[in-house]
């Protein structure tokens, strides 16, 4: 009970941030750790499918679309070198950590997700191909 | 659960304040995504009485928020190729940048 509060929380104060931060990069970086909280608090609830789909649709498609227009048109690719640097050795630490720290245990898949996982990665497909399309049609206006 | 509905209705309201407040489309696109992410997060008491519904709910949810990015993406992108801004005053100001 405690361990859902705190992912909750967690989750507020990211997306709570991804707006009251002046960064626009820091800002969608936000965004995808308050998308990730929830659906870590799905994957402790035992929604499996849900968090399947919140994971690597919602934040493999759409929110990594949204990461890359701020980086484009939030300065990220003006920053120097070394700060692009450190970020990226902060966040690779950080998996890091947290997959030694977090007890390893068999996983339990429960049955829900094997009969949803055609249409999963059907919508996860149409998806990425419609943002693509997206792009591409505003790269040629 | 309740408090899934309650941090999800603050993410909400975070985000719909978000979009009266802010003037740059980029902070526009990412105030829908927290509300969407709201959403998510009140959704997950309906996941969980109703795994089918709140699993339909879930594909719509995502499909939408989807359709939003890829149009207002598509906006920026296009705005920032004509006016090379994303600031809404200065488009509503109609003021050439050198």
């Amino acid at each position: 009970m405690f361990l859902e509060y705190l992912v909750l929380a967690v989750a507020l104060i990211f997306g709570v941030l991804a707006v009251l931060v002046k960064d626009n990069a820091v800002a969608a970086l936000s965004l995808a750790f308050s998308a990730a909280t929830v659906a870590a608090y799905y994957a402790l609830a035992g929604l499996m499918a849900a968090s399947f789909l919140v994971f690597v649709v919602y934040i493999g498609s759409v929110i990594l679309m949204v990461i890359v227009t701020a980086s484009m048109y939030g300065g990220f690719f003006d920053y120097p070198r070394r700060y692009k640097a450190a970020v990226a050795v902060l966040a690779v630490v950080a998996a890091l950590l947290l997959w030694a720290l977090i007890p390893q245990a068999p996983p339990q898949v429960s049955q829900e997700l094997q009969p949803n996982f055609d249409l999963l990665a059907l919508i996860a497909a149409l998806l990425v191909s419609s943002l693509v399309v997206a792009i591409e049609v505003a790269k040629r206006v | 659960m309740i408090a899934a509905i309650a941090v999800g209705l603050v993410l909400i309201a975070v985000g719909l304040y978000g979009l009266a407040a802010s003037r740059n489309m980029v902070r526009l696109l990412i105030a829908v995504e927290v509300v969407v992410v709201g959403a998510l997060a009140t959704l997950a008491p309906v996941l969980s009485t109703a795994p089918s519904v709140g699993l339909w709910a879930l594909v719509l949810l995502i499909s939408m928020a989807a359709g939003e990015v890829a149009i207002i993406g598509a906006v920026i992108y296009m705005t920032y190729a004509v006016a090379k801004t994303t600031d809404l005053e200065e488009l509503r100001s109609g003021r050439d940048r050198p």
